[in-house]
């Protein structure tokens, strides 16, 4: 990319532009007095809400001169200028108003330019009901001048700056649960990434509790398929009717109530997180036995065991559960399950098919929990197809979207979720799963009860602290 | 530290969202206590219409903090205020379900277990599932009135459990509605911290330490009773005085009374420390470092970097038990409230607990609410008993009671508005008396229908019915039309037609064929052979004739055919019969259960002398002096 030759400063919805500088040199109507302004860098936040990313909103301050032929042309600027302040305070506050956005591109870069700025959404005005424009007592030369001098501009921005993005998709669909892998630039900075999963059969009415969308941007991540656990009271058992992800799953036998332990599986992961989440796909085959199950890390002589989940009765299909947190010591972890069943009473059982660990230390790994009859809500007669849709928003709403997407014509509908759907990622591999079972099968099937196949599409808007 | 929770809405615990809150959320914090998720507050920046639509909209929204699939706090928002730029937000965790409805039941030798378990009808969002509402294995009889289950709740926890010294209990809703009752801290984690020294403030005093303590008791004659001393030696050995407690007690229960002082003595045989230990991060066992809100109420935190201290267990400083916390989000900072007896920890270490609200929380010492079959009320409470009150006592009446004569042998009755407070009707009972009526009023009961014991299926005998004379009758015979089956049988036939005269058929000619062929005489024609042929003149015609046929008789032939014969006969009535009876004999078949309705009126009757005592309880009653 050439190098941008002069700064590039605009205030603009779309429609509505201040131009602070136009990138070419050229004297413009908002000129930022010399030496008065240069952008601010944000700093982290403390929350662990991250509703938008890891970084706090930051103030700009900026003086300008605005300028005009006559003295109504100034005057018009400035109240544009207002216009647009007040519609970004607007918006922050959750109006039906178009967000306006601070463009930059500053002098000497060579990766944003007039043409493709850095971009922050505008939060409209500091803390309190301090203005957001402010003039000095030379106004009323405006008569005179054609020239409202020192205005001086204040107002919140996002505290990263957006550039533009780039997308790949993880190549040939695979079997849902399996890994999909987007292969994009590594940045110094998380980054909002849109997710989309194609692959959906929308003639399916699927029969399923929530599963778990997984976002995995360090490439932390360890699956085992449990038959091969066995121990004491755990045995490993044919299921291929019920399309495990191998052809067996373990099987607990409740012969006791007391707590058994299934063997253990060698996780190797720490290095590059400091906590693990565990997730299993478990199937209760009692009507009235409960069960209560919980993961064990183990390393040497040290062990910590997430809070048990009550495993109810209330259906005899497979679901995924997510087992808790568990700290990352070194390579040589191990996780194993827990179980102890309510009454050995007819000795019931309870299967599991996969357990699944994703390293979480920072905002790059989510968990998003989504009702796979929401995903299909509206669409579930339609002829075309759908996507699962995660999208950050960034730079139109302010919250994300979670739902489905008519592949035909875009139309959305969205879905009920847990989990933060402002995506982030920065790594030049992205990994995502999708844990979901289906009615009876433990995993998602189609209309002839075939396990669907999946494409990953994620789609990176590039962040940075920095202008670059 | 693990960033990336949500905070969204949702119209029921497992309905639909309504709401993503997590970028636009301002101010969330939220408390949880040993009953678990507590409250969560935010501020919602919302245009105004939206902030009504939330203001207006009915029910309570389930309200849900995750993070990466696990729950950290959840609740149902039950307050909301809008308020510049946006709404306000209060959320309360699911416990609060114990106090929607009011509850009315009486529980004789029951486990508290089993009584909250009962109380699970009146708290339909929970779950049902009883399995984590453990038996402390004590039992009480109690009667409760229009009470909300988490008055109840907080009383029996208070009770302690069968062990020694009784252990503390705890009631709550975990994060999937389940009802918990467990001895407290029992499921809690432990957590290490390092203080920030510049930050370090620890005071303690001598002022509530009490390592001698006895109990006083009501003996089984109501009189004045004490436990034995129990001491701390250590405790005297380390504060350099003896300083004696005692614990008035509301039983009639020697070693209840002991499990009481020793829990007092346990309490405060140590001096309880105000402290201010601010730290900004937590670790396991294993030295991960973990983020703030991974803490639970119940969860043990130990200081390392307080030098041990005098006790070898928890010294209440540097290890002590969380009771309640609560947690900012924004600022990522948590406020932890100690188990007693830490009476003030402020900042990452706070509390407000005072001596003697520890020891009411322990044993539930208040007076007047605590024993075996006691009924608790919402004015109850404070043990302070009115003047004049009136109380039934299993023996004399105690000191500062006077017995109640005016009830000797008679029923209280309360008074009817407007009546004579203290009148009396009748004569009194004498000791385990009876009171007799010898005259009934002469009565009759009216017709009715008995429907009440239903019949049992049963049969009936033989027997003769001798019903009502059958008025002269007919009966209608129809028999159907029968063809009989085809059977061969040799016979023959007998045939003697009769001798019959044709009839006349008048003048006619006769046809003669001959065999002659060409002409012949008188013929005027060539004949051809075997041809009619006329002759004209020849044959005159005759005249008009019969012809008498007389087929002798003879037999047909004996072949045997197969045939069948089909006999129809018409339907046609008897003859009227005369009037007579019928018998019918042999046993019905079996009926199904049925009631058997009877009408009429009984027959009045008079009555002998009837017992109309009330089965009773002698007790006796005293007035408060």
């Amino acid at each position: 990319m050439p190098t941008q030759t002069h700064p590039y400063i605009v205030l603009t919805d779309g429609t509505t532009s201040c131009v602070f500088a136009d990138g070419s040199g050229t004297q413009s109507n908002y000129s930022p007095i010399r030496g008065e302004w240069a952008p601010s860098i944000s700093s982290i936040t403390s929350s662990p809400l991250v509703g938008r990313g890891s970084r706090n909103m930051t103030l700009e301050e900026i003086s300008i001169n605005i300028y005009g032929t006559t003295a109504t042309l100034a005057l018009g600027r400035l109240a544009t200028l207002a216009k647009l302040l007040d519609q970004a305070d607007r918006w922050a506050r959750g109006e039906n108003v178009t967000p306006v956005l601070f463009k930059y591109a500053p002098q000497g870069s060579t990766i944003s330019s007039t043409a493709t700025p850095l971009q922050a959404v505008c939060y409209g005005r500091g803390e309190g009901d301090e203005t957001s424009l402010a003039l000095s007592q030379d106004f009323n030369q405006v008569g005179l001048n054609f020239q409202i001098p020192e205005v001086n501009v204040v107002f919140k921005r996002s505290g990263d700056w957006y550039l533009d993005t780039e997308s790949d998709d993880s190549g040939a669909a695979v079997a849902i649960n399996e890994t999909m892998t987007c292969a994009l630039t590594a940045m110094d900075e998380f980054s909002p990434s849109l997710l989309k999963i194609s692959g959906w059969n929308p003639n399916v009415t699927p029969d399923t509790t929530a599963g778990f969308i997984l976002f995995i941007d360090n490439a932390k991540y360890y699956r085992a398929d449990a038959s091969g656990l066995t121990a004491t009271g755990f045995t490993s058992q044919a299921d291929a009717a019920a399309l495990p992800r191998n052809t067996n799953v373990l099987r607990y036998t409740g012969t006791v109530t007391t707590t058994r332990s299934s063997a253990a599986s060698t996780i190797g992961l720490a290095s590059g997180s400091t906590h693990y989440s565990v997730y299993v796909s478990l199937r209760n085959n009692h009507a009235s036995a409960t069960f209560q199950v919980s993961a064990t890390l183990t390393n040497l002589a040290f062990t910590y065991t997430t809070q048990e989940t009550y495993i109810d009765a209330s259906t005899q299909n497979p679901r995924y559960i997510c087992l808790g947190i568990l700290p990352a010591i070194n390579a040589s972890d191990t996780v194993k399950l827990n179980v102890a069943a309510s009454t050995s009473a007819g000795s019931p059982t309870i299967d599991f098919d996969q357990i699944f660990v994703m390293g979480v230390n920072d905002e790059g790994q989510r968990a998003i929990s989504i009702s796979a009859l929401d995903l299909d809500g509206a669409y579930t007669t339609a002829s075309t197809p759908v996507s699962l849709v995660i999208d950050h928003r960034v730079l139109t709403h302010r919250t994300p979207f979670v739902g489905a997407e008519k592949i035909s014509d875009a139309s959305r509908a969205p879905g009920t979720y847990r989990g933060n759907g402002f995506l982030v990622s920065k790594a030049a591999s992205v990994l995502v799963v999708v844990l979901m079972a289906n009615g009876i099968y433990w995993r998602f099937t189609n209309s002839s009860n075939a396990v669907i196949t999946t494409v990953a599409t994620v789609t990176r808007t590039k962040a940075y602290l920095t202008p670059q | 530290m693990l960033p990336g929770m949500q905070l969204a809405v949702y119209t029921t615990p497992t309905g639909s969202i309504i709401a993503d809150w997590t970028s636009i959320a301002i101010g969330v914090e939220f408390e949880k206590d040993e009953h678990g998720y507590k409250s969560l507050s935010a501020f919602i920046p919302l245009p105004f219409a939206e902030a009504m639509l939330f203001y207006n909209r009915p029910g309570t929204p389930h309200l849900e903090l995750t993070y990466s699939g696990s729950c950290i706090w959840q609740g149902r928002i039950e307050d909301v205020s809008i308020v510049a730029g946006g709404i306000s937000i209060v959320a309360f965790g699911y416990y609060r379900a114990f106090a929607d409805q009011l509850y009315t039941a009486t529980h004789t030798a029951a486990a508290p277990s089993a009584i909250i378990a009962a109380m699970l009808t009146k708290a339909p969002l929970l779950s049902s599932v009883t399995k984590f509402i453990q038996n402390p294995g004590t039992t009480i009889t109690e009667r409760y009135e229009d009470l909300y289950p988490v008055e109840i709740l907080e009383r029996l926890v208070k009770l302690g459990d069968d062990q020694t010294p009784p252990r503390m209990w705890e009631v709550g809703v975990d994060a999937a509605r389940l009802v918990y009752f467990r001895p407290q801290s029992s499921t809690g984690k432990t957590w290490y911290v390092d203080s920030d020294s510049n930050g370090i403030e620890i005071n303690r005093s001598l002022e509530q330490v009490y390592n001698s303590v006895y109990a006083v008791y009501s003996s089984s004659t109501n009189q004045r009773a004490v436990t034995a001393n129990s001491t701390d030696a250590p405790s005297i050995s380390q504060a350099g005085l003896t300083r004696e407690a005692m614990v008035s007690t509301q039983t009639r229960s020697s070693s209840q009374a002991g499990r009481w002082r020793d829990a007092y003595l346990d309490d405060h045989s140590e001096p309880t420390p105000n402290a201010v230990l601010p730290f900004k991060s937590v670790f396991d066992s294993g030295g991960n470092a973990w983020p703030l809100w991974a803490i639970e109420n119940g969860d043990t935190i130990i200081d390392r970097s307080l030098p041990p201290a005098i006790s070898s267990t928890i010294d209440k400083i540097s290890v002590f038990r969380i009771k309640s916390l609560a947690y900012s989000v924004d600022q990522d900072e948590i406020k932890v409230v100690p188990e007693s007896p830490i009476q003030s920890l402020e900042e990452q270490v706070g509390g407000e607990n005072s001596a003697t609200q520890k020891i009411s929380d322990r044993l539930g010492v208040v007076e007047g609410a605590v024993g075996a079959g006691h009924n608790i009320s919402p004015n109850e409470g404070g043990g302070l008993v009115p003047a004049t009150m009136i109380g039934f006592f299993p023996g004399d009446c105690p000191t500062g009671w006077t017995e109640y004569t005016s009830s000797r042998g008679r029923f209280i009755v309360g008074v009817p508005s407007g009546g004579t407070v203290e009148g009396t009707v009748g004569s009194a009972l004498t000791n385990l008396g009876t009171r007799t009526i010898s005259t009934v009023v002469a009565h009759t009961h009216t017709e009715g229908t008995l429907a009440n014991a239903a019949e049992a299926a049963h049969t009936h005998g033989a027997g003769s019915l001798d019903a009502a004379a059958e008025a002269a009758h007919t009966h209608s015979v129809n028999p159907p039309s029968t063809t009989s089956t085809g059977i061969s049988v040799d016979h023959t036939h007998a045939v003697d037609p009769p001798n019959t005269t044709s009839s006349s058929d008048g003048a006619h000619d006769h046809d003669i064929t001959t065999t002659l062929t060409g002409a012949q005489p008188g013929v005027g024609a060539s004949l051809s052979p075997n041809s009619p042929v006329t002759i004209n003149g020849a044959i005159s015609t005759a005249a008009a004739h019969t012809h008498t046929v007389n087929i002798a008789s003879f037999t047909s032939g004996g072949a045997s055919v197969s045939h069948t014969h089909t006999v129809d006969i018409a339907a046609f009535d008897s003859a009227a019969g005369s009037s007579h009876d019928h018998v019918i004999s042999g046993t019905s078949a079996a009926g199904s259960s049925h009631n058997h309705t009877i009408s009429g009126s009984t027959a009045s009757t008079g009555s002998a002398t009837v017992d109309v005592t009330m089965p009773y309880l002698q007790l006796r009653l005293c007035q408060k002096d």
